[in-house]
């Protein structure tokens, strides 16, 4: 346990403490004054960039999650009633496309959606299209299709594991006791697998609301997110560290309150 | 008879529940002991605090009058054959055998030996290159006694080892086991929360109770003799019958219940009028009786059990009396019948109502 | 044999299967084509691209330091991952282990990104030059979780009554551990340790904020996708991706050998 333990303290607490005491330090040129004052905070909270960004970044991991959950859930629901025995093993399959290297499926959609690129040029061979579609790559579009793909398999994994734990039994009781398809869907399967629809949403909303590498590849400059900025405080050309930190705890708690928002919301509609 | 096994003020506490309430406990050497109750009541922490996997709270544990209470379960002459077997998935049935023995330090050829000679006492002679998990529970658990017992330990204990098993091959074990004791005059102290198994296999049994041993004794004695409604009710069956002592006269006192009045030998317990007390009868004491009948009622059930056959008999309307017996001594007997029981006086213990 | 009731869910499975696995095809595919240009139809094939890549002076140092970082993490979050895990499962208390077990998976829940700065802040902090090290203790946190998540998985099912057992018979605790524990959870504790390696190998954000000037295999990508399309990069993630997945593939067969 002790080493565990005191590598959790030393290389994760304290460093996240440390990020956390730096907002709130100034910047001067590349050096860091220890300092407390809210400066940061209140720049990140008054500009206008700051704020569309944010805005964008909610916007985009929404969609993103609004995609991939219900597509998550249909893909389990099919893996564990359809296939049954054989959804292990489809698990097996859809999460390796996780370990096919995570920049390189980011770089593949890049080549795939470019204005030159497989789709538009498929397109283009086969007489569908006469002029590229331009809107297929540095836009919104092709960060959410990015991220979509690269979040699935993680929603996935939530959602099957739950739906492993109800049992045929349940659905057939409903139906037996004269529920649709659709009612035994509504007031009986969702309900049982709320944790894992929870999970899934967390996963695909934070995690695509953290990227940077996404939107900095496909997303091109007219699709920045707001991790792109962070990020460029730390390793960009004038960046100013204290303000980064100051961001990525705003990032963290607007999404986290997001997050909550949504789930607050959920939960009104299924006791509907 | 020298003393295997002491238990002297043992406590065991587990956070603010008590386990153990100061057990005081002996298992003579070569004895067959069973620890008998339902589950929680503290027999397997007993168990364990005798293997050395739990510490008393307070309280000592003695084994062939050396004190072990502070010493670890592998410093301890005892061996233990687990519930499950737990024997090691990753060796063979003669690996696991010799193991304690290995450990031990013995050379190859005499853990051979004796491995060979504890396969053919549980009888899995052509087993022993066999994996655990090619076993039965049978023979896993015939595998973890032999190997409980390669080390001859001076007290075996057994948690539960048969509880897995079905019916008939439980049935086969209890009587195996019990020959394998007697063959090798082991000691063994054998947690179950079956009744019958107890009876079966004990030189004495101790029914426990909320952590407490509540009767210590031969099968015989718990079974006929009882010292409380709890003990009468937890081994066998027994008809109960509840009610207020009115007046005691002559060695004899006058029980009355819901369903009449009892006379019942009042000699060496110190009865009162105004005590409440409870008359316990084993339904196999009771037979349809002309003369000298105590009680009589309506016939509402008649159970057929092959052998036996039950009768109930509804006194009032809260107490059926039930009478067990072969099924030719209740002939002719039908739902909606009247009939009068009656039984030796011999066969009814009077306990004190303790309200369980 | 599918049956028709089957055919509907069986299209939507191999749709989703194929945009999951679509990027993948693409790179492979095209890292044997002689267009430099993605695009259809294919012209040529050829082996240039990996030679190309494997021209490049950075890939060398780049393959040395992302190795060296996979065995650190291997070893690492193996051991203290595994050993985390065993003790964790021996906790009676049910609510402290839930919430230690919780802890100890925040590092896969918070954004790469907060740790990567985190990191750099801690170490600039204590003077700790940006360098493989820095980037090394990085992997090793944020293989942690999946280490630990993976061993809980087996030691939930493990039966610690074959300990007892053991100390029954006579062994110690160190004998217990030897002869039985560590045979026992070996499988997955390699199983772990290669999950980890993988996760290490592919690892980009918290290097990227750690490393400074040295390389890894997935720094050197990156900078290749900056500057634009370069059939080499598909070269290189060929083989990345090979080595990904022949090492999680090896790591759960290796821990499907469960132990009856």
């Amino acid at each position: 346990m002790l080493p565990a333990g005191i590598f959790y303290v030393v290389f994760f607490a304290i460093p996240m403490l440390c990020l956390l005491v730096l907002s709130f330090w100034r910047a001067k040129g590349f050096e860091l004054i220890p300092d407390f004052t809210l400066d940061n905070y209140h720049k990140i909270f008054t500009s206008p960039l700051y704020r569309a960004l944010m805005l964008r970044t909610i916007g985009v991991a929404f969609t993103t999650a609004l995609i991939v959950v219900p597509v998550a859930f249909a893909i389990s629901y099919v893996m564990r009633f359809v296939f049954e025995r054989r959804g292990q093993l489809i698990l097996q399959i859809i999460l390796l496309s996780l370990f096919s290297g995570y920049l390189v499926r980011i770089y593949a959609w890049r080549t795939i959606l470019g204005k030159q690129g497989l789709l538009n040029s498929t397109l283009q061979w086969l007489g569908i299209i006469e002029q590229p579609l331009e809107f297929l790559i540095y836009s919104n579009i092709a960060v959410v299709i990015t991220l979509s793909g690269l979040l699935l398999p993680l929603a996935v994994l939530p959602l099957y594991s739950a739906m492993l734990n109800v049992s045929r039994d349940y659905i057939e009781a409903a139906r037996d006791l004269g529920a649709g398809k659709l009612h035994t869907l509504r007031t009986v399967l969702v309900p049982m697998v709320i944790p894992g629809l929870r999970t899934a949403f967390a996963f695909a909303f934070l995690l695509s609301a953290g990227d940077f590498v996404t939107p900095a590849l496909v997303g091109g400059s007219q699709s920045m997110l707001i991790g792109n900025i962070v990020a460029d405080q730390f390793r960009g050309i004038g960046s100013n560290w204290p303000l980064g930190a100051g961001m990525a705890f705003v990032v963290v708690a607007v999404m986290l309150l997001a997050y909550l928002t949504v789930m607050r919301l959920i939960r009104w509609i299924t006791r509907w | 008879m020298t003393t295997a096994v002491e238990i002297i003020g043992v406590r065991k506490l587990f956070g603010a529940t008590t386990a153990l309430e100061r057990v005081d406990f002996e298992v003579g050497a070569g004895e067959f002991v069973s620890l008998l109750g339902a589950s929680g009541c503290g027999k397997s922490t007993l168990l364990r605090i005798i293997a050395g996997f739990e510490s008393p709270s307070e309280g000592s544990v003695l084994i062939h009058g050396e004190d072990v209470t502070r010493l670890p379960p592998e410093r301890r002459p005892t061996n233990l054959v687990f519930q499950r077997g737990a024997l090691f998935p990753h060796m063979t049935v003669r690996e696991n055998v010799g193991y304690g023995l290995k450990v031990k330090g013995w050379e190859r050829t005499r853990i051979n030996s004796r491995v060979d000679e504890m396969l053919a006492l549980v009888r899995l002679e052509r087993f022993g290159d066999r994996e655990p998990g090619q076993l039965s529970g049978g023979q896993a658990q015939r595998v973890a006694l032999a190997r409980a017992l390669a080390s001859e330990p001076q007290v075996l204990l057994l948690d539960e080892p048969l509880s897995a098993l079905d019916l008939k091959l439980r049935q086969q074990m209890q009587l195996e086991l019990r020959a394998i004791q007697k063959r090798l005059g082991a000691t063994f102290v054998f947690v179950t929360h079956d009744q019958t198994e107890a009876l079966v296999m004990s030189d004495r049994i101790a029914i426990m109770n909320n952590g407490r041993i509540v009767q210590y004794g031969t099968p015989r004695d718990i079974y006929r003799k009882p010292n409380s409604v709890f003990v009468s009710n937890f081994i066998g069956a027994t008809n109960l019958l509840r009610g207020t002592v009115t007046s005691v006269e002559n060695g004899q006192a006058s029980l009355q219940t819901g369903s009449g009045t009892y006379v019942i030998p009042a000699i060496g317990s110190p009865l009162k009028a105004g005590q409440r007390m409870v008359l316990s009868v084993r339904p196999e004491a009771v037979r349809l009786q002309g003369e000298g009948a105590r009680v009589s009622g309506l016939v509402t059930e008649i159970i057929y059990q092959g052998n036996n056959i039950r009768v109930g008999t509804r006194l009032d309307p809260d107490t059926i009396f039930w009478a067990e017996g072969r099924d030719d001594e209740f002939d002719g007997i039908a739902i909606g019948d009247t009939v009068a029981l009656g039984w030796a006086e011999d066969a009814a213990t009077i306990l004190e109502d303790d309200g369980t | 044999m599918v049956a028709l009731r089957k055919i509907l869910p069986a299209s939507f499975l191999a749709v989703v299967l194929a945009y999951l696995y679509a990027p993948i095809a693409v790179i492979v595919i095209f890292s044997f084509t002689t267009s430099p240009r993605l695009s259809i139809p294919i012209e040529g094939l050829t082996l240039a691209w990996y030679a190309n890549a494997f021209a490049n002076p950075l890939i060398t140092t780049a393959l040395r330091n992302s190795l060296i970082l996979a065995v650190i993490s291997a070893v690492l979050s193996g051991a203290m991952g595994a050993a985390f895990a065993f003790w964790l499962v021996t906790l009676k208390r049910a609510r402290l282990r839930a919430t230690l077990l919780t802890a100890s998976l925040m590092p896969a829940i918070v954004p790469l990104l907060v740790i990567g700065i985190a990191l750099a802040v801690f170490f600039r902090g204590v003077g700790m030059q940006q360098g493989l090290l820095n980037a090394a203790i990085g992997h090793v946190l944020v293989s942690l979780p999946f280490v630990v998540l993976t061993m809980n998985a087996r030691l939930e099912t493990f039966d610690f009554s074959v300990l007892e057992a053991a100390r029954d018979l006579g062994a110690t605790p160190s004998r217990a551990f030897r002869d039985i524990t560590f045979p026992l959870i070996r499988p997955s504790v390699i199983g772990a340790a290669m999950l980890a390696a993988a996760l290490s190998l592919d690892e980009f954000v918290v290097t990227w904020f750690n490393v400074g000037n040295q390389q890894t295999v997935p720094v050197l990508v990156w900078g290749l996708m900056r500057r634009g399309i370069d059939p080499s990069i598909n070269a290189i993630a060929t083989v990345l991706l090979s080595v990904l997945v022949c090492l999680v593939v090896a790591s759960n067969i290796i821990n499907r050998k469960k132990v009856k």
